[in-house]
């Protein structure tokens, strides 16, 4: 028996939504021609996407001397970009996997667009250290094939080889898993196909599926088992990532603090980028019922979470340079604050664990645009966290003869923001061709989470009339029910004959 | 020999899901013969109500664990110990803390991929199958239940009736005896 608090506003909107309505909503996106909106960001997107293939083709054909790299720093733009991206991959599984394990149902709304777009980001994560391995085409060493080199098995030994097996398992299960639960859609927009083509296609990729209740059965257990696996997953990908540098014997990277805070960060960085394209998406695709502002809301209460877990990390890395007593480390930390790079190390404390401390006010956590402009800003500042530990951790080292400084070519810019691209190209042929809300389980959550609410509940902020205080709303209405004539005068909606079921 | 079964059903559709329980603990208690149930999201409590047992999927799972770990560590070991032991730093040619990353990116990897095709496999679901759909509206917001049309159907339509179904239709159960998926038109 599920018992949802009246008190609590309810994660569906809308008085007259009911099932058949959810299914008109999300599939009618994926129906209908989009719109020139659509298409005008599809266009920018490709010709972003042009320019990275443009630049990786000039990188690889002239060599990796096109960027800024020298002896002392070998590290720089890339791997930032590549770590950046692959934390900003985190929130999708964290929200289908983790959430769903904690029974977390407002994950419905979001997390299968917040998988794809672990998806995409974790194919622009990957496109980086392939490409800063120089020869491209020797890329396949990393794995362990038979070969006539000696014979050359790669180093197990090595963080950066686990770097692969990590990604490359945390993206093929991702795929999996994300497949796994779009069939039920799919089959969904085939029953509702009009032309003969297009159910034809989508009989394929919903692999025959009819939703009978023993495939629903063993459906729910494959989701749950691989919530389970995909939870620890998820976890070791920063983990192993973090590896990269804290195997390392340089002060300020060899920190076993690194697994944790890495892992924080990733997900602080990728629910800032889940809210940055849910706010756009559910005002460009109509979707406020689905994607309320109750759900930017909780998502703003994970970021001060988790904006506070890597507050605490930075803090406890100074503490811990001041504690060792160790010159060099001391050095690092200090060179952070006031050396040439001062700006990344400010920006990184100024928009990482300054700026979310706002989301404390309910007013601005409520607020779409506010909001928005916020987790732009995270972003930058989580971008800025990877800059500051991997170039500032290696400009200055031991020697003083050896320091150096970096600045990005065009090249890399150009890379970088062309990964925008295609992540963009992407994310919008996602948007136009599959169902960006997981139809059949916002329907399972339906009835549990509008049971006994008010009417006046059921409409969103974005209708105005409703500002979300739910319990002030119920208050006055018990009150006003008191003056009557004794009952209550809270009107059940109208789902269904008998009110919630579950 | 691959065998097409086909049954005489009647079909019935409801237009709520707790309507459809109310019906289907009825239907099980008169002991109707139910051959299949579509819903168009998973239904809590149904598996109860249906006496569904639970999967051993996850039996699969494990299965598919262990040989994913084992897959690793065989690697690992052939690679780094037997085949071409190299003497990185001074380091263990067999050391097994640095073995834990990649056994368990294995594990997941080969769980999760073998898991999942299995149930596929054992939901006879693949790219290619022609689905057997009773009435289009299940995977949008109907629930169907088919019974068999044996000489008991006269009580069930009436129960049905009284149980709120929204309509009842005759139609044909059609089943293969495969154990995996079939991609032939069986309608």
């Amino acid at each position: 028996m599920h018992f949802e608090s009246p008190v609590r506003e309810p994660l569906i909107l809308g008085k007259d939504t009911n099932y058949h309505t959810i299914t008109e909503d999300i599939c009618i996106e994926t129906e209908r021609r989009p719109s020139k909106y659509w298409f005008m960001s599809f266009g920018l997107a490709l010709a972003v996407l042009t320019l990275l293939a443009s630049c990786i083709t000039y990188t690889i054909m002239t060599g990796i001397g096109v960027w800024n790299l020298n002896k002392t720093i070998g590290w720089a733009y890339d791997i930032t970009n590549f770590v950046w991206w692959i934390g900003i991959g985190h929130a999708g599984t964290l929200i289908s996997a983790i959430l769903l394990l904690f029974r977390q149902q407002w994950r419905t709304s979001i997390n299968r667009s917040a998988e794809a777009m672990t998806i995409f980001a974790v194919f622009c994560a990957g496109l980086f250290p392939v490409i800063h391995m120089g020869r491209v085409w020797n890329g396949y060493m990393n794995l362990p094939l038979p070969n006539d080199l000696g014979p050359l098995w790669p180093n197990f030994n090595s963080a950066l080889l686990w770097d692969v097996f990590a990604i490359s398992t945390y993206l093929s299960v991702s795929v999996v898993f994300w497949y796994t639960g779009l069939i039920p859609d799919l089959a969904t927009m085939r029953d509702r196909s009009k032309s003969k083509a297009r159910r034809n296609v989508l009989t394929f990729f919903s692999f025959g599926w009819t939703g009978s209740v023993r495939h629903w059965n063993r459906f729910e257990l494959v989701c749950l088992i691989l919530a389970g696996i995909a939870t620890p997953l998820v976890l070791s990908v920063h983990t192993i990532v973090s590896f990269d540098f804290a195997t390392s014997v340089l002060p300020g990277w060899h920190t076993t603090i690194f697994p944790p805070y890495f892992v924080a960060g990733a997900i602080f960085s990728g629910f800032a980028m889940v809210h940055t394209l849910l706010i756009i998406a559910r005002k460009v695709m109509h979707l406020e019922k689905y994607i309320t502002i109750g759900h930017l809301e909780t998502m703003s209460k994970v970021l001060i979470l988790t904006g506070g877990l890597v507050s605490l990390a930075y803090g406890t890395e100074f503490f811990m340079a001041w504690y060792s007593g160790y010159g060099y480390e001391q050095f690092v930390f200090m060179n952070r604050l006031f050396g040439p790079y001062w700006f990344g190390q400010w920006s990184m404390i100024a928009f990482n664990s300054c700026l979310p401390q706002l989301f404390w006010f309910r007013k601005i956590r409520r607020n779409p645009t506010i909001t928005f402009i916020m987790a732009a800003f995270i972003n930058v500042g989580m971008w800025f966290e990877r800059f500051v530990i991997i170039v500032m951790g290696i400009h200055r080292d031991f020697l003083p003869s050896s320091w150096a400084m970096y600045s990005p070519t065009w090249v890399e810019v150009c890379i970088f923001i062309g990964t925008f691209g295609l992540f963009f190209t992407c994310f919008l042929l996602f948007c136009k061709y599959l169902p960006v809300i997981a139809i059949a389980e916002v329907k399972s959550i339906f009835k549990i989470t509008r049971g006994g609410k008010p009417v006046g509940a059921l409409v969103g902020a974005d209708e105005q009339d409703y500002n979300g205080d739910l319990a002030f709303e119920l208050a006055a209405q018990a009150k006003a029910a008191s003056h009557g004539n004794g009952h209550s005068n809270i009107e059940m909606m109208d789902i269904g004959k008998t009110g919630p079921s579950h | 020999m691959i065998k097409i079964k086909k049954t005489d059903c009647i079909v019935a559709v409801f237009d709520d899901d707790t309507t459809l329980l109310g019906a289907l603990t009825k239907a099980r208690e008169k002991g109707f013969n139910i051959l299949d149930c579509f819903t168009p999201f998973p239904v809590h409590g149904i598996e109860k109500v249906l006496g569904i047992k639970r999967s051993n999927l996850a039996v699969a799972a494990f299965a598919f664990g262990s040989f994913g770990f084992l897959l690793a560590l065989t690697m690992m070991t052939y690679t780094m110990t037997f085949d071409w032991p190299e003497d990185i730093g001074g380091k263990p040619t067999w050391p097994l803390t640095s073995m834990v990353p990649i056994l368990f990116e294995l594990t997941v990897l080969c769980t999760a991929f073998g898991m999942t095709i299995t149930f596929f496999w054992t939901c006879k679901l693949m790219p290619g199958v022609i689905p057997v759909i009773y009435d289009k509206r299940s995977t949008d917001d109907h629930f169907v239940v088919l019974f068999a049309k044996d000489k008991r159907e006269a009580e069930v339509r009436e129960t049905m009736q009284q149980n709120g179904v929204k309509e009842m239709k005759e139609d044909q159960y059609i089943t293969h005896n495969f154990p995996g998926p079939l991609p032939i038109k069986l309608r």
